[in-house]
């Protein structure tokens, strides 16, 4: 593995070049260098495989989940959609039978994970610099360098991130990034049993027959973070 | 694990515990004090009296607001990464920047104040050591003729314009709550200006304390004129952030869109500090409108207790803004309960010792500057002009 | 006159001494600071190495389905032909460190009732609606189906 070594002032371009980035409209960073996640809700059977596989990859503590897996439960009340969420340890041990409303509209599963926003609001709230956005539309965290002060999982819309109790520094999921570097997919997608997840460039043939799918979302789109995790088949009712 | 109502992400937790609630209230309470210093230099000269005492008593808030923030980091030996590898995105390390500009400005406001009493001490002081510490402080120089005196002065206004305003960015520290559009309750236009109020609210009530308290400590009368000028700004200051506070609950409650677990939880897991903050305020309010009217003992007493119930009520305020926000999810579909541990570095006791630093602190730097001037001082240097300053004072 | 000058000259001495300070430790690199303060707390990192490559010095622990073929040639190809067409790690767990590593899988009915127990809002991927009295309940399910092709014939 070749360990560039690197000086602070290479270090402070970057970041400055990183912020240009940021601040510039998106058709400054080619969309083609930039990796998307694409996630089928109709697919997902709510195994929880991927959240054991991320545990395991990446040695996520008890209690705490880079990727979790929520159940959504629809129905309709006097014409009024009532909605039940649930996420049982994250959905790690899987899901179990909940009582069937009346009235049952649409249940599915939703996986979520790090959106690894192309505008990331914990990006800009670092401190230190500690996180970034990289090239490749990655957002990763430098551990050697978090100084700890949590501000950026205030920052966080998607709950993404979280407090490691025991090295004392902020932590997420990566995508797996050290190993969509080495080709491998991202744990997660590689366990799932049913195709719900898949992770590519926009331009793969897979990701740009589901990318055409109109029912497409992002979650919270009116806070402007520009995220890449795309979901198919999931109702207004997620965010 | 605290009770959990409704669905929330399985990351969430309170990731800022009471320490950083400590955190922006010592520093609206630096606002606050500097605010009334900066009244007392540009425009009410009736506050000359306790001038000294609030640089003596802000210094320990600023050098202690640092306090918090430190215990609460996780890897505190990377702090100075801040000005390291700072990210001027980041209101959090642009707020370094102001930190320093307040601390200094207010080192040398301080320096420039009290020039001609360490001179004094520097030339009679007895004890050897404090002797080299005034010496060291006059920086070489002895120069304390009318003329040099005249320029500190200018020197002064000039500290003290700058100093304002850096303590008001600092206080804008409810900025970096602010800019997180992912908190409902973060999310608003009103938070940064109640901030504001409530923390001059909270400084004013602080001085008064202070100099009731350090008059009955350096056994002199306490001047009716000063408190009841304090308490006057007092009043307003606190109806202000009172009003802007309770504007922004009825808004909420009002318009019942998707931050309805604000509310929700202002009724259920806030209800003891919404009930201080609103009996508290409309308790000192009444005190501060009536005890005007008071002399002597009584008066003094009324505003002791005004001066403690704000600082309660500002501390209710600042818990609600930091761990209120915090108890609803960002999923938006329940909330969490919170009560700070006790032991612990982010613990009640913790916090408990940041409060009380700055007072340990203040013991100290009253004990190098004491804030009022001794008598026994007096007749060795000649100060016409402090004289007539006073006197015009209290002829207005 | 004097004073002042001492006093602003004492402030800049400061400022420079502060700036100084950040740019040394600038140019010194991450190895002394925050390393070696790091180091006094017992806190150890890597230092000195380009942020995107220090994420990379994880190892994979999930090897993929091209892993195992390697060796189990036979149960590779006979999942391939149905619908447990899917990566081995989905159950076995992952691969790295195999062998000497334990691929074991627990064999439970709750196991397999993990994907194929009808609970709501799961979608039809071979449920097994009557899982409450399908097949022998005291025995798992493999006595039956074989896990890489569960389908008979």
């Amino acid at each position: 593995m070749a360990h560039s070594m690197i000086t602070r002032r290479m270090f402070l371009k970057s970041m400055v070049t990183a912020a240009y980035i940021l601040a510039l409209p998106s058709t400054s960073s080619g969309m083609d260098s930039v990796y998307v996640f694409v996630i089928d809700s109709s697919r997902c059977i709510g195994c929880g495989a991927c959240v054991r596989a991320c545990r395991a990859e990446n040695e996520v503590p008890e209690e705490k989940y880079r990727t979790w897996v929520e159940r959504y439960v629809v129905w309709m009340e006097n014409g009024v959609e009532k909605v039940y969420v649930e996420s049982p340890e994250g959905g790690e041990h899987g899901f179990d039978e909940v009582p069937r409303p009346p009235n049952l509209l649409r249940a599915y599963f939703v996986p979520k994970l790090c959106m690894h926003c192309q505008k990331p609001p914990c990006v800009k709230v670092c401190p230190v610099n500690a996180t970034w956005l990289n090239e490749e539309g990655f957002v990763l965290i430098d551990k050697d360098h978090c100084i700890g002060c949590r501000y950026c999982i205030q920052a966080c819309p998607y709950g993404a991130r979280y407090f490691d109790e025991e090295k004392h520094v902020v932590d997420k999921c990566t995508w797996c990034y050290h190993r969509v570097k080495r080709g491998l997919k991202p744990a997660c997608v590689t366990v799932c049993p049913t195709g719900a997840r898949i992770f590519g460039k926009p331009d793969d043939e897979v990701i740009a027959k589901r990318l055409k799918d109109p029912t497409i979302k992002i979650l919270k789109p009116e806070l402007n973070t520009k995220p890449k995790v795309f979901y198919q088949q999931i109702g207004w009712e997620v965010w | 694990m605290h009770a959990i109502e409704g669905y929330v992400y399985p990351n969430h937790e309170v990731f800022w515990g009471v320490l950083i609630v400590v955190y922006p209230y010592l520093v609206s309470i630096i606002t606050g004090m500097v605010t009334i210093y900066a009244i007392s230099e540009f425009w009410r000269k009736d506050l000359k009296d306790a001038e000294k005492l609030i640089l003596v008593a802000t210094l320990p808030f600023v050098l202690s607001a640092l306090l918090p923030l430190l215990l609460d980091l996780g890897q505190p030996q990377r702090a100075f990464e801040i000005y390291v590898t700072p990210n001027f995105s980041s209101v959090m390390a642009v707020f370094g920047i102001v930190y320093l500009t307040e601390l200094f400005t207010l080192l040398g406001e301080m320096w420039f104040s009290f020039r001609r009493d360490i001179v004094i001490y520097a030339k009679n002081e007895g004890n050897s050591i404090k002797r080299l510490v005034y010496r060291l402080l006059t920086l070489g120089v002895y120069d304390i003729s009318e003329k040099s005196l005249k320029l500190d002065h200018r020197i002064i206004k000039v500290l003290t314009f700058i100093e304002l305003i850096a303590a008001w960015c600092l206080s804008y520290v409810s900025f970096l709550f602010g800019v997180v559009k992912s908190n409902p309750w973060w999310n608003t236009t009103i938070l940064p200006v109640s901030f504001v109020f409530g923390g001059l609210a909270a400084g004013s009530a602080l001085v008064i304390l202070v100099y009731i308290i350090a008059c009955k400590i350096y056994r002199r009368e306490a001047r009716e004129k000063v408190v009841d000028t304090i308490a006057y700004y007092l009043f307003f200051f606190l109806l202000a952030a009172f009003g802007l506070e309770m504007i922004n609950t009825i808004l909420y409650a009002y318009k019942e869109d998707v931050a309805w677990a604000v509310i929700k939880i202002t009724a259920s897991e806030l209800v003891i500090p919404q009930m201080i903050v609103v009996i508290g305020s409309m308790e000192a309010l009444l005190f501060l409108r009536f005890g005007r009217n008071l002399r002597g003992t009584a008066k003094q007493a009324i505003y002791t207790i005004v001066a403690i119930s704000v600082l309660i009520v500002v501390f209710a305020m600042r818990w609600n803004m930091v761990i209120g926000a915090q108890l609803v999810d960002y999923s938006l579909r329940g909330f969490i309960g919170y009560s700070p541990p006790l032991f612990g570095k982010e613990g009640l006791l913790a916090a408990i010792g940041v409060l009380l630093a700055p007072f340990a602190i203040m013991a100290i730097v009253a004990y190098f500057l004491p804030p009022f001037p001794e008598r026994k001082m007096a007749p060795s240097v000649t100060q016409p002009e402090k004289h007539i300053s006073v006197d015009l004072a209290e002829r207005v | 006159m004097k004073h002042v000058v001492r006093a602003l000259a004492l402030f800049i001495l400061i400022l420079v001494v502060f700036i100084g300070g950040i740019f040394v430790l600038n140019s010194l690199g991450e190895e002394i600071y925050p390393g070696y303060a790091d180091r006094l707390m017992g806190v150890s990192g890597h230092y000195g190495m380009d942020r995107n490559q220090k994420e990379l010095l994880k190892e994979p622990k999930y090897t993929g389905k091209e892993y195992c073929r390697e060796c189990h040639q036979k149960e590779y190809e006979l999942s391939e032909k149905g619908g447990h067409k899917f990566d081995c790690e989905t159950c076995h767990g992952y691969g790295g460190g195999h062998p000497p590593k334990d691929m074991g899988v627990e064999n439970t009915r709750e196991f397999c009732l993990n994907c194929h127990k009808p609970v709501l809002g799961r979608s039809d991927y071979r449920l097994l609606e009557d899982w409450e009295s399908h097949g022998y309940l005291d025995r798992p399910c493999t006595v039956c189906h074989d896990p890489h092709y569960p389908w008979f014939g």
